[in-house]
């Protein structure tokens, strides 16, 4: 394909649009590369009008280029473990290699990113320098958790990680996405082989300006565990979406996430879960806390395909607007094909329960503290699930943190 | 209906009797409205252009300023493209291939119920609408009942549209005495154009979607109902929707006020033929409550669903919306949908006034090919405003039933306050179940709650039921009436009667 038909694949492109066609111009002419960027480039950058991303409104977040702020601090600065770091400079890889873990630069499973529905995995497919991509193989019991640093400047930058968690191994992977201010896009593919088991904890925090986007896509294999967590503060605009399949009877997932938002950040829990086969078990649990100008936004959606069978799947999404001029928009969404399964999804948004605050009040608790106990416990739900001690504990303090400083 | 009987073993009898006699008929003959009658009818040309539109105004004898209405929506569907969004499947429509005018020959309004042709009185007489007044006022006809009895039996006024005509309007006179304007629309644009106008397209805008504004510019004919402030109206209203002709869509319009203080409880029926071929209705429907006013507004629809290969059926797109304007008004939309091959309808309430409230109570019932996606959008914009939405929804059959909705709080909507609950049922392996609530929420006072479970029929109740000498069919329909009771509750008497009795009958075949 000759330069000219590149830019026209899109008609009218914006700024940050007109940007990705010339990077993709000095990318070469990799024809799996072009695949991708035809599928970005069906609907261009995602905006209001697109269905599943109403309440996040990429091709207005981008209207403005980035601008370089202070470097985010890591809450897991201080966790032992192989640490892989993403950054402008490409991927820093562990010195030590302990054993039953590689990697490499060549993918090997990667068949959803060139979907229309995904145009940010599409495009970060296409954008992806071949220096930010790489394959971990997880082939033995890890006894320190995986950390994943995606650390992103002002510039905008691209990155693809596919995770092999093979048969019968256990590990927990720690996740930091950061963002100094400019545009990130990081797909990030896990596969769970049967039996295997894998922790997933997260935790995002981002500058004002940075406008930031984290798809996941996790397969599991029969009687395979999947348990993610994740803390996010938001970003000028930032989401994170997994999106969850089921594929062999027997799998359990669990995909629990808080996120804590200050003036003016947004930010969007995605999930999609399908469920294929029959017998298997999705819980799901969102907390939020939004201040005055924060905008939180959570989309699920459960699809229980015709032969999926006994399936068992919950899903809820709790959110504190803690002032007004604060905004949550959800979407709990069922899509359900199969009679003999069990599946319910509840949704509050509003302020603390005024009977439980009179009740501490009463019991001689100053106010703030009561309403700081109460918060502090209703977004510990969101991250109750983290098995290891000490991750757990590092979130909670950063959320309580962040909650002494709100309220 | 006796006294003495206790309310669960009327429930019970009811549905033993309804499921035997339904179980002797034919899978086609199930549905008893699907009855044509043969009447002289005049149509439209074929086709849709600015001609049609302005036939049919002439045909109504509109004035400049409807017929201006009407050519300003057509001009502006020209520009908008059919949505897609709704989980519903169908092939496009040929909008050039339908009518959008049929009417019985003769003139437009009948001077006296007389005057209608006996085919039609039939008709509403065969689906139990009895259009003279002297039969709704005595129960039955040439019954000698006293006249202080006829007066305790529950009245209600009926607007009988037929295709694209109002044909009779019952108990005028006597709501006139009370000050209630109830009449077709085409009349009340000719006598009382300024309430038109006034408050005409303010509800649903003439840009608001794809089919409304197609139903601005062809809608033939609907009820138009004005209640004075401080007017309790005296009995139940009511309209009766038929479509007959064949290869016609049908485009109502309804507009109901109910000025400060008032009260109005509003039924709508609606049954269509059995056709092969599938039939287009695209109605509106506007609701304004002003101060303290409340309307209730029921609706059985049991439109012609298709046969049991999914050939024919209504397609059912239809744009209902109320303005809870004044302060303290409500407006309350209650729906029993069993009817249609796909149904497209968002029942919603604009909660513009302080501390005004809006309910959405619905049953939805799918079975064979049909496909409903349906469900309520609840906009708080004043303060202390309220709402609540229990949807319950019936898939069984090859159906898919969607319940889509959206609660949302404005920045002043101050201490708002929603409960949503719904609930869906899934009878066999072959049908689907989907929810998709959105809530917008943008004050920290205000109170969200939505809960949502999809399950099946529980087994050990089925095992219960049978082993106490129920069959699996009268099991189910016992079971399913106990899953909707909540809506049912909701529903006027004469309507909740009809309601349990289409649910026994729609749910036919749903087993084994």
């Amino acid at each position: 394909m000759s330069e000219t038909d590149v830019s026209t694949l899109i008609a009218k492109p914006s700024p940050a649009e007109e940007r990705f066609i010339s990077a993709f111009k000095t990318l070469g002419t990799d024809a799996s590369r072009l695949r991708s960027f035809e599928a970005f480039a069906k609907k261009g950058l995602p905006h209001r009008r697109i269905e599943n991303w109403r309440w996040s409104d990429l091709r207005a977040a981008l209207k403005t280029s980035g601008v370089q702020g202070n470097s985010i601090r890591d809450v897991f600065a201080e966790i032992a473990g192989p640490t892989f770091t993403f950054s402008a400079q490409g991927v820093k890889t562990p010195n030590a290699q302990p054993e039953g873990l590689n990697w490499s630069e060549e993918l090997l499973e990667t068949s959803f990113v060139a979907s229309e529905d995904l145009p940010m995995a599409a495009l970060t497919a296409a954008l992806c320098e071949n220096s930010r991509v790489l394959r971990i193989e997880i082939s033995a019991d890890q006894s320190l958790p995986v950390r994943l640093v995606i650390d992103a400047n002002a510039s905008d930058m691209f990155s693809r990680i596919e995770l092999n968690v093979r048969e019968g191994v256990k590990a927990t992977i720690v996740e930091s996405h950061f963002n100094q201010g400019g545009f990130s896009s990081t797909v990030i593919e896990y596969n769970v082989e049967k039996n295997a088991s894998v922790e997933r904890v997260i935790y995002q925090s981002a500058n004002e300006t940075a406008v930031q986007v984290v798809t996941t896509n996790v397969r599991l294999s029969g009687d395979s565990e999947f348990t993610q967590s994740a803390l996010a503060k938001g970003a000028k605009l930032c989401r994170l979406e997994t999106r969850v399949d089921h594929q062999v009877e027997g799998a359990k997932a669990v995909i629990n996430a808080a996120y804590l938002l200050d003036d003016g950040r947004h930010v969007d829990v995605t999930s999609h879960v399908r469920h294929s086969a029959g017998h298997c078990e999705t819980a799901q649990v969102t907390k939020g806390a939004v201040k005055k100008g924060g905008k939180g936004a959570f989309q699920g959606k459960f699809y229980v395909a015709r032969d999926a069978q006994k399936t068992d799947a919950a899903m809820a999404h709790n959110a504190l607007l803690l002032e007004d001029g604060a905004e949550v928009n959800a979407k709990p969404e069922l899509e359900i094909y199969a009679d003999d399964v069990q599946c319910a999804h509840g949704n509050t948004a509003g302020s603390l329960d005024e009977d439980a605050l009179f009740y501490m009040r009463q019991r001689g608790i100053p106010l703030v503290t009561a309403k700081a106990m109460l918060t502090q416990s209703f977004i510990a739900e969101g991250l109750a699930t983290i098995s290891d001690d000490a991750l757990r504990e590092i979130l909670e303090e950063e959320a309580n943190q962040w909650l002494m400083t709100s309220l | 209906m006796a006294d003495d009987v206790r309310p669960e073993e009327i429930v019970k009898d009811g549905v033993d009797q309804a499921t035997v006699d339904a179980a002797r008929a034919l899978e086609a003959e199930n549905y008893e409205a699907g009855f044509t009658t043969d009447v002289e009818q005049e149509f439209a040309p074929k086709g849709l252009n600015e001609d049609i539109v302005r036939f049919i105004s002439e045909k109504k004898n509109e004035p400049e300023w409807m017929l201006e209405w009407r050519l300003q929506a057509f001009e502006r569907w020209l520009t908008m493209e059919e949505p897609e969004w709704a989980m519903v499947n169908y092939p496009k429509i040929d909008y050039q291939d339908a009518y959008y005018y049929a009417a019985p020959k003769g003139q437009a309004k009948y001077e006296s119920i007389d005057d209608v042709p006996e085919e039609i009185l039939e008709t509403y007489k065969k689906l139990g609408i009895p259009l003279r007044e002297a039969e709704v006022l005595l129960g039955v006809e040439g019954a000698a009942e006293s006249a202080a009895e006829a007066r305790e039996k529950p009245r209600i006024a009926v607007d009988a549209v037929f295709d694209s005509v109002s044909v009779v309007t019952t108990f005028q006179e006597e709501l006139k005495k009370a000050g209630v304007i109830f009449m077709s629309i085409s009349e009340a644009v000719h006598e009382y154009p300024e309430l038109v106008k006034k408050y005409l397209g303010t509800v649903v805008p003439q840009s608001d979607n794809f089919f409304a504004t197609l139903n601005c510019a062809v809608f033939s004919d609907g009820t138009f109902v004005y209640i004075p402030k401080g007017v309790r109206c005296p009995m139940e209203l009511s309209t009766y929707f038929r479509m007959n002709a064949q290869g016609t869509g049908q485009f109502e319009r309804t507009l109901i006020i109910a000025d400060e203080g008032s009260y109005v409880s509003y039924l709508e029926g609606c049954t269509a033929p059995m056709r092969d071929e599938n039939q287009l209705h695209a109605a509106v429907v506007e609701l304004v409550a002003l101060d303290e006013a409340e309307i209730k507004y029921s609706t059985v629809q049991n439109w012609w669903p298709g046969d049991a290969e999914g050939n024919g059926g209504v397609y059912n797109f239809v744009t209902k919306r109320g303005d809870c304007r004044g302060k303290r008004s409500k407006i309350s939309w209650t729906q029993v949908e069993t009817g249609s091959a796909v149904t497209w309808k968002y029942p919603s309430c604009i909660l513009r006034g302080d501390e005004s409230v809006g309910e959405f109570y619905s049953i939805a019932v799918t079975n064979g090919h049909q496909q409903a996606d349906t469900g309520t959008k609840m906009i708080h914009l004043g303060e202390r405003t309220k709402s609540r939405i229990i949807s319950k929804g019936v898939s069984a059959g090859k159906s898919d039933q969607t319940y889509r909705g959206l609660v949302s709080v404005g920045g002043k909507a101050k201490g708002s306050r929603n409960f949503t609950q719904c609930d869906s049922l899934l009878i066999g392996q072959t049908c689907g179940a989907h929810t998709v609530p959105y809530i917008e929420n943008k004050r920290a006072d205000a109170q969200l709650e939505h809960e949502a479970t999809t399950t099946r029929l529980s087994e050990d109740q089925l095992f219960y039921c049978r082993q106490r000498g129920l069959g699996e069919e009268e099991a189910v329909a016992l079971l399913v009436n106990g899953f909707v009771r909540d809506v049912i509750q909701k529903l006027p008497m004469e309507f909740a009667v009809e309601a349990q009795k289409l649910l026994e009958v729609s749910l036919e075949g749903s087993v084994g």
